[in-house]
């Protein structure tokens, strides 16, 4: 079983792939106060870690990045699903699913 | 995989944008901070609340930092360029040390690549033919030597086994007996080298040593032209156009590469010859010793009038019927399938058939005549002939001294990093991890190992250079034989070096990472000088130090015998003066000049040659003293009871022969101008004798007036006139040996000329009285006596000096390592020794104390070096001369040598020592 950082890490990745596939290019700020706002806060995203993890998803492609500018007229750096992302975010979903699913059987046998 | 891939270039990729990728990081957070402040204080927030909870949110700043970038390179790289970096600035901060590290990897590194080099060029390369594993050479062995008229040998022919008499070469009918075996042979093929050419027809008449080859010499050897075509079977035919193929490097030296010399007529020995072709670039001959300029077949060996005997015979023995003249040399090509004990049978069965023949009788059945098949690449080995042994001992020595520079090296590096056991202790306690440590320190060994091996091989290249430079100064090199840096050598001396890099950086390295940080970072004496850690690797550094001094005291000692060998051969006094003689060869016989022309030229010659101003006298001989060439001949006395053969070194030597070269008179008479005047047919003949031949044949006998008979291969008689003075003749080397003179002939001779000036500056006045003479006649090897003598000792000279320098070397590194080493303690026992100053010891104790320690190391070394070289020096012995292997005045001298560099290495660390201040030294902590 792998060590619960990486649990969290991937869980961390496919939030960030699915805000991106729902707000369209979006910056680092904008993803950490979405993913908030959508957990209800029930997750507290420690910020800081948001940004390695960009960096991985973009060193392996699936998302790519661009400076810009944001809504209040600040540079800031827009990072956006590519087609191999989308992909990947359709595949980790879909596992995602289906694990929860597998998950939400073994708990109800047991209860 | 291909996920990796795109992840790691992308990785790499940031290596190089460090700086403008920092930067945008920096901008990104911060424009994420500012964003999440503005949010803040929409919501209502102060100013300095919305700056609070921005950074409470994000969490660590720096450790996002820390982990983004960890992220983004790829980190081991990092590390290394970290370390790197590091490493180099270390070693910056130390420039001595390093410096000497470098430089003593560097000299172990080059040297042992330069010398190995060399070994690989002349003992390691195989023959310059096509397949020369089935290349063979006939030889022949047997009890006693073949009752022939003559033998001629000019190549390598190693001895099968002491005892038995052997040799290489054959007569022409039985070299045509071998060419029949076709079943077992591709090719037979006959030579016969160093004939002596005077070419006319390229310029001013200039002096080639030619090979006279069989017409299938090319062929089976499997070597093609350059240029135009190589011999053919039919050149070789009696009443064949006469033709001749040059070696490429003759060919590019004296003709300039001229493609239009293909049909070109030139002429040697006044017979015209044209060339017909070039032989391939990478052919200079079958043996790459002897480069041959020019190749001509047998067949017009009477026409060239070729003549291996010498003037001693006057006239030439028929050489292509005769049985009993032994001249050429066979190389034959097995045919494929055939092994070569098969072939051997073949050819034995053959040659004994020839030899044991009754009408010729050149063998008896006793004497067990054979005939043996030696693989080319083992039997031409002239080179390995002359290089093996100085070659080996300089790779022993240069072996030695590549054991020092590591064992240096290593001290060097225990010496460090017991200094560096508070810096270590300092990083860890900041957090450093002990693998990133050890990382560290093996960077930095490695580091230095790497600039030691790029300096060795800058080293190796230029000492190669320079060691080629000289040894064809010496003419002991072929100067066509490249030589090329040796890359297996190269590999192996650095990964030598830097495997001790890697042993003795790790070694600091574990204990870096083993320290206990307390009594490390006090650097409390009590706790490090006296502690246990520390023991082992002092000890450690002794016997390193110990070693390093034994082995450069064996080193020392062999040079030392060799330098005092060639002192003794310097210092001997050959019999004769060897100073201001001018010597030059001449061959008027090759240009057609009968005996009776030559004599009357040379005799105009000397005539001329005296009336120069400064010259003293002047005078020819057959051949020169101390030349390395001699006539060896068989006599009989005369009268004496049972009718003995003896042998005895022969010279035909010219009128005032003993004048001019400064040999006393002892009794009786030396030649006069009448002796030079008979007829050759005339039946009495003098001779001179030298007092070791009037003892050896003569005992208490007067042997003047005395006649022997059987004297040279026409057996002339002659009555001895007169005795002088023993003198060296074949070699300084050689003992003094008996020695017949005989008025000389009308043949080859070379010239000795006395002056009372620098013989060198009568050169141009002798050129233009032989080129008044006959503007056709060449000078051959002007010299004098005393460069002849220098280059005879070349080889020893060449192996005295560079063995002492590798030996001086090896001493210098060891001196080296012991003041490393005793700095090293000194610095280390600063305050031991400021308190024993503070309880009464004077500067002078202190200063015994440390020199004391350095010379009982230097004593343990010098005992056991000595010890060894005592088991070692005996293998010199074949070489030494005048000294023992065993020699205690070498062993004696080379050990005060070390005692007093020894001293000098210890003085300066002692001297710092000994000017500790006590108040300063316990003040420290």
């Amino acid at each position: 079983m792998p060590p619960k950082s990486e649990v969290l890490q991937g869980t961390l990745d496919l939030l960030v792939l699915k805000t991106l596939d729902t707000l369209g290019p979006m910056h680092g700020f904008g993803i950490a106060q979405r993913i908030q706002q959508v957990s209800q806060d029930v997750l507290r995203l420690n910020q800081g870690t948001l940004y390695p993890a960009l960096l991985r998803l973009e060193q392996r492609g699936w998302i790519s990045s661009r400076w810009g500018v944001s809504e209040n007229n600040r540079n800031a750096k827009f990072y956006s699903l590519t087609r191999r992302g989308r992909r990947q975010l359709r595949d980790e979903a879909e596992g995602w699913n289906q694990m929860a699913a597998v998950i939400n059987r073994v708990l109800k046998a047991t209860s | 995989m291909i996920d990796g891939l795109r992840q790691s270039l992308h990785r790499l990729w940031s290596l190089f944008r460090r700086t403008q990728l920092d930067r945008d990081l920096d901008a990104e957070l911060r424009s994420h901070l500012e964003m999440a402040v503005e949010r803040n204080l929409a919501q209502g927030m102060s100013r300095e609340q919305a700056h609070r909870k921005a950074f409470l949110d994000f969490g660590g700043l720096e450790q996002a930092r820390l982990i983004y970038r960890e992220r983004r390179g790829l980190p081991f790289l990092d590390a290394l360029l970290q370390d790197l970096r590091f490493a180099f600035r270390t070693l910056r901060k130390s420039p001595g040390f390093t410096a000497v590290a470098v430089l003593t990897l560097a000299l172990g590194i080059g040297a042992n690549t330069a010398i190995f080099s060399l070994i690989d060029a002349v003992l390691l390369r195989s023959l310059p033919v096509h397949d020369p594993q089935q290349l063979v050479v006939f030889q022949w062995t047997a009890h006693h030597s073949p009752n022939t008229k003559g033998q001629y040998s000019f190549m390598s022919c190693p001895s099968p086994n002491a005892s038995t008499e052997h040799g290489c070469s054959f007569s022409y009918p039985m070299f045509e007996q071998f060419q029949s075996l076709q079943e077992e042979f591709s090719g037979v093929t006959a030579l016969c080298g160093n004939v002596g050419l005077n070419l006319r027809g390229n310029g001013p008449a200039s002096f080639v040593q030619g090979e006279m080859v069989s017409g299938d010499f090319f062929e089976t050897l499997g070597i093609g032209a350059a240029w135009g075509r190589t011999f053919a079977p039919a050149d070789d035919k009696t009443g064949a156009p006469p033709v001749a193929v040059l070696s490429y490097g003759y060919w590019q030296t004296t003709f300039g590469g001229d493609p239009a010399v293909v049909g070109r007529t030139i002429w040697l020995n006044n017979s015209p010859v044209t060339i017909v072709g070039v032989a391939a670039k990478d052919f200079p001959g079958l043996d790459p010793a002897q480069v041959r300029p020019i190749w001509l077949p047998i067949s017009l060996s009477q026409r060239i009038g070729m003549d291996l005997f010498g003037s001693i015979s006057g006239d030439h023995p028929s050489l292509q019927a005769g049985d009993d003249i032994w001249w050429v040399y066979v190389v034959a090509r097995l045919r494929e399938g055939i092994g070569l004990g098969q072939a051997q049978a073949a050819v034995d069965a053959v040659f004994r058939n020839d030899v044991l023949d009754k009408t010729k009788e050149l063998f008896k059945t006793a004497d067990a005549p054979r005939l043996v098949l030696m693989p080319a690449p083992q039997a031409i080995s002239r080179l390995r002939e002359r290089f093996s042994t100085p070659l080996a001992i300089l790779m022993t020595v240069v072996g030695m001294v590549l054991l020092v520079a590591c064992a240096n090296v290593a001290g060097l590096m225990l010496a460090r990093s017991a200094t560096r056991q508070r810096e270590l202790a300092v990083r860890l306690a900041l957090g450093a991890g002990r693998k990133r440590i050890a990382r560290q320190l093996l960077t930095e060994s490695l580091l230095l190992s790497l600039a030691g091996g790029a300096s060795g091989i800058l080293l190796a290249y230029w000492s190669v250079q320079s060691l080629v430079a000289f040894m064809s100064r010496g003419g002991l090199w072929p100067s066509h034989l490249a030589v090329h840096l040796d890359l297996r050598v190269l590999v192996f001396t650095v990964a030598a070096s830097v495997l001790t890099g890697i042993l003795f950086g790790l070694a600091p390295a574990s204990r870096g990472v083993r320290l206990d940080l307390t009594p490390a970072l006090k650097e409390s004496l009590a706790a490090l000088a006296t502690g246990a850690s520390t023991r082992p690797w002092l000890n450690l550094g002794s016997g390193l130090v110990v070693a390093q001094v034994a082995l450069a005291i064996l080193a020392l000692s062999g040079a030392g015998l060799l330098v005092r060998t060639l002192e003794n051969l310097k210092s001997i006094n050959p019999g004769f003066d060897t100073h201001n003689i001018l010597l030059f060869t001449m061959d008027p016989s090759l240009n057609g000049y009968t005996s009776a022309q030559t004599r009357s030229l040379y005799s105009q010659m000397l005539q001329r040659i005296e009336a120069i101003p400064g010259v003293v006298s002047a005078t020819y001989s057959f051949d020169s003293l101390l030349s390395g060439n001699y006539w060896d001949t068989s006599f009989r006395i005369e009268g004496e009871t049972q009718n003995t053969q003896h042998e005895t070194l022969g010279l035909a030597a010219g009128p005032k022969f003993f004048e001019t070269m400064g040999i006393p008179l002892m009794a009786g008479r030396v030649f006069t101008p009448q002796d030079f005047s008979l007829s050759p047919d005339s039946q009495w003949k003098p001779a001179v004798i030298n007092e070791a031949f009037a003892r050896s044949f003569f005992k208490d006998q007067n042997p003047l007036g005395r006649s022997i008979s059987g004297v040279g291969h026409q057996g002339t008689s002659h009555q001895i006139v007169g005795i002088v003075g023993d003198t060296k003749f074949r070699a300084l080397r050689s003992e003094i040996a008996p020695t017949l003179f005989v008025p000389a002939g009308g043949g080859e001779a070379v010239f000795e000329v006395r002056s009372a000036v620098d013989p060198r500056t009568v050169i141009p006045a002798v050129r233009s009285i032989v080129s008044e003479l006959d503007k056709d006649l060449p000078l051959l090897s002007l010299k004098t006596e005393a460069e002849q003598i220098e280059r005879s000792l070349f080889q020893e000279r060449l192996i005295a000096r560079l063995s002492s320098f590798f030996g001086g070397l090896s001493l210098l590194l060891a001196c080296i390592g012991l003041y490393g080493l005793l700095s090293y303690e000194v610095a280390r026992r600063t305050r031991e020794i400021g308190v024993r100053m503070a309880l009464g010891a004077r500067p002078s104790d202190v200063l015994r104390f440390i020199v004391g320690q350095g010379i009982a190391l230097s004593a343990a070394g010098a005992v056991l070096g000595i010890l060894g070289a005592l088991g070692v020096t005996r293998y010199l012995a074949s070489l030494l001369y005048g000294v023992r292997p065993f020699d205690p005045l070498t062993f004696l001298s080379v050990a005060l040598l070390l005692g007093f560099v020894a001293l000098a290495a210890c003085y300066i660390p002692a001297r710092r020592a000994s000017r500790v201040d006590p108040m300063v030294a316990l003040r420290y902590e």
